[in-house]
């Protein structure tokens, strides 16, 4: 990152914190429903300080790693499915897209039902909001791969598992990078939401426990520490992996 | 430097639309009404019995009753701080967590309503007989921060165990108490610490065992279940209203002393009315059995109360000052350090 870049971030970071500082000193509203960036501050320490807060983030990012894992061998199955068997298409296809619009937390209810408050309950609704966009993702790069590069490594022998391994998957890794990252994001809502209405562990759980204790600090902590989480793995693993295959497959 | 006015910009608008949003609503505050806000649970029968047979309307006379049936103390505290609600029947762990998050004094305890009530309930086939036997357990209790919550929190902790979010071993779950009747039922959970009736429905419809109920492991075998509070600004604006109030909250306390029988069908007629579930009379018998219906708020437990969720962290983690918990009903006045009858 240029010096400028970064100077300018450092400045709008520390201006949102002024801000916000200078609305609490106000006295706009009671402290009880908007606190100070020092009490978040201090709800954050405490929470690092007795471990709740690290074993809230370790069960999340667990459940996450998961949930998406299987979202993204599920969609990748599904969509290779659905853009070479022309049924499958026809009959799971044309429903993924209406799938694909339920919001994940709308599936916690089923979950609970069908799952009880388990660590499965909260994966299942982990899957069923991200599954799709990789499906739909998958299904559009395996279309948009060159017919000719497909015939050719048919008449050179490749058939059934090899051609997915060897040829499709490869060809439609860009576009089902883009899955992973637009998956990621909705596994990663689909993680906290479920937390929410599950009230069983996890960063959710925590600003579920704000909530209830009436301690919005603790409330904007956990929002806070979620945001950050989202920036960091879509810096450190989705955007590096998104550049690599971009500027491997000749993309940029 | 554009870039730093036009996120200046963007981030005083934001705040200005904030702002806005967050103080439009009129409160309703000023209206010739009253409104309250209590659970459809048993120990909540001093509310339900006294509105349901007409004495807190004949009491208040021409001032309007509004009442709104909640599931948890913490959506009481809620109603309460945002001003949807100007008096709340709730326990006195929420109570007391709501006072100190308020810092400025926003709630007062007006009066008793119930003590006792709440009990621990295992599994029919389970050997749980001791503390140490929740080691690995799945227990649950009504929403975080509620007064059962705390009793069980602490009952564990006053056994070297740790809740799993901690890093413990015990896994607790907080759902209302329609939801863990449902998981007591499917058998995904060890064990339950709830108020009446859920406790009384999980022994006798499901089989559950009473292990203890909670006045046994209090020090004189009494604490306190549920208060009645007011909002601060409301009882220094309409002293009358809250007057007539708690002289009704008393009369009914001593109705439902003289009239069991009819208490129990009130209840029942209520609950069929909020739930659109008929509960057995013998199921109520019971649960009306394990709980006292009392004005006084037994003052000790609410400092025990106190004490126990600081320990949990649940009243932040810098002390806690309960001078002015109390009302004073018969001077109007706010800020008592003790309850006078």
């Amino acid at each position: 990152m240029k010096p400028s870049v970064l100077a300018k971030k450092i400045a709008f970071f520390v201006g949102i914190v002024l801000v916000w500082q200078a609305l609490d000193s106000a006295n706009v509203w009671p402290d009880k429903i908007f606190p100070s960036p020092l009490e978040v501050g201090e709800s954050l320490w405490y929470g690092a300080s007795n471990g709740t807060l690290f074993y809230g983030i370790g069960t999340s990012l667990w459940r996450l790693a998961i949930g998406l894992s299987i979202a993204i061998a599920g969609g990748i199955t599904l969509g290779v499915f659905m853009a070479r068997v022309e049924t499958v298409n026809q009959t799971i296809g044309s429903i993924v897209l209406g799938l694909q619009s339920i919001p994940s937390v709308a599936w916690s209810p089923l979950a609970i039902v069908w799952f009880g408050l388990t660590d499965a309950g909260v994966i299942f609704v982990t899957v069923a909001g991200a599954i799709f966009s990789v499906t739909i993702n998958t299904y559009t790069g395996v279309k948009n791969i060159n017919p000719d590069y497909i015939a050719a490594a048919q008449n050179m022998g490749a058939k059934g598992g090899q051609l997915i391994t060897k040829v499709l998957v490869p060809a439609a890794f860009p576009y089902m990078i883009s899955g992973f990252k637009q998956g990621w994001a909705f596994a990663w809502r689909g993680v906290i939401g479920a937390e929410l209405l599950f009230s069983f562990l996890g960063l959710g759980f925590l600003l579920n426990v704000g909530r209830q204790l009436s301690d919005v600090s603790q409330v904007i902590a956990m929002m806070l520490v979620i945001m950050i989480i989202g920036i960091v793995i879509d810096g450190l693993i989705f955007k590096r992996l998104e550049d690599k295959v971009m500027s491997r497959w000749g993309l940029r | 430097m554009k870039i730093l006015v036009y996120s200046g910009v963007a981030v005083a608008v934001i705040a200005i639309a904030v702002a806005s949003v967050l103080s439009s609503g009129q409160p309703e505050s000023d209206k010739n009404q009253v409104r309250v806000v209590f659970f459809a649970n048993v120990n909540h029968a001093v509310p339900i019995v006294g509105l349901e047979n007409g004495e807190f309307a004949k009491e208040l006379g021409s001032t309007a009753i509004k009442t709104r049936v909640v599931d948890s103390g913490p959506e009481v505290i809620e109603a309460l701080f945002t001003k949807s609600a100007d008096l709340g029947y709730l326990g006195p762990a929420p109570f007391v967590i709501g006072y100190v998050k308020s810092k400025t004094d926003d709630i007062k305890i007006l009066s008793g309503a119930a003590s006792g009530g709440a009990s621990f309930v295992i599994q029919k086939d389970s050997t749980i007989s001791t503390a140490a036997d929740l080691d690995g357990k799945k227990i649950a209790a009504p929403f975080v921060g509620n007064t059962q919550d705390v009793s069980l929190r602490h009952y564990l902790a006053e056994h070297n165990l740790k809740p799993r979010e901690s890093g413990g071993t015990v896994t607790v779950y907080n759902i209302a108490n329609p939801e863990i009747y449902t998981i007591f039922a499917k058998g995904d959970i060890d064990a339950a610490w709830v108020p009446e009736p859920t406790a009384t429905m999980l022994v006798e419809q499901l089989g559950g065992k009473r292990l203890f109920q909670e006045e046994d492991t209090w020090p004189d075998g009494k604490f306190s279940s549920v208060l009645l509070v007011g909002r601060t600004e409301f009882l220094e604006k309409h002293p009358d209203v809250v007057a007539k109030w708690v002289a009704a909250n008393t009369n009914t306390v001593n109705w439902i002393k003289e009239n069991p029988d009819k208490t129990e069908s009130i209840f029942i007629d209520f609950y069929k009315k909020y739930t659109g579930k008929k509960l057995d009379e013998n199921i109520i018998h019971d649960a009306f059995s394990h709980i006292q219906i009392t004005s006084e708020p037994i003052q000790n437990s609410i400092s025990i109360f106190a004490e126990r969720a600081y320990g949990l962290g649940y009243l932040g983690h810098s002390g806690y000052n309960l001078d002015h918990i109390y009302y004073d009903v018969n001077n109007g006045t706010v800020g008592g350090t003790s309850w006078q009858n």
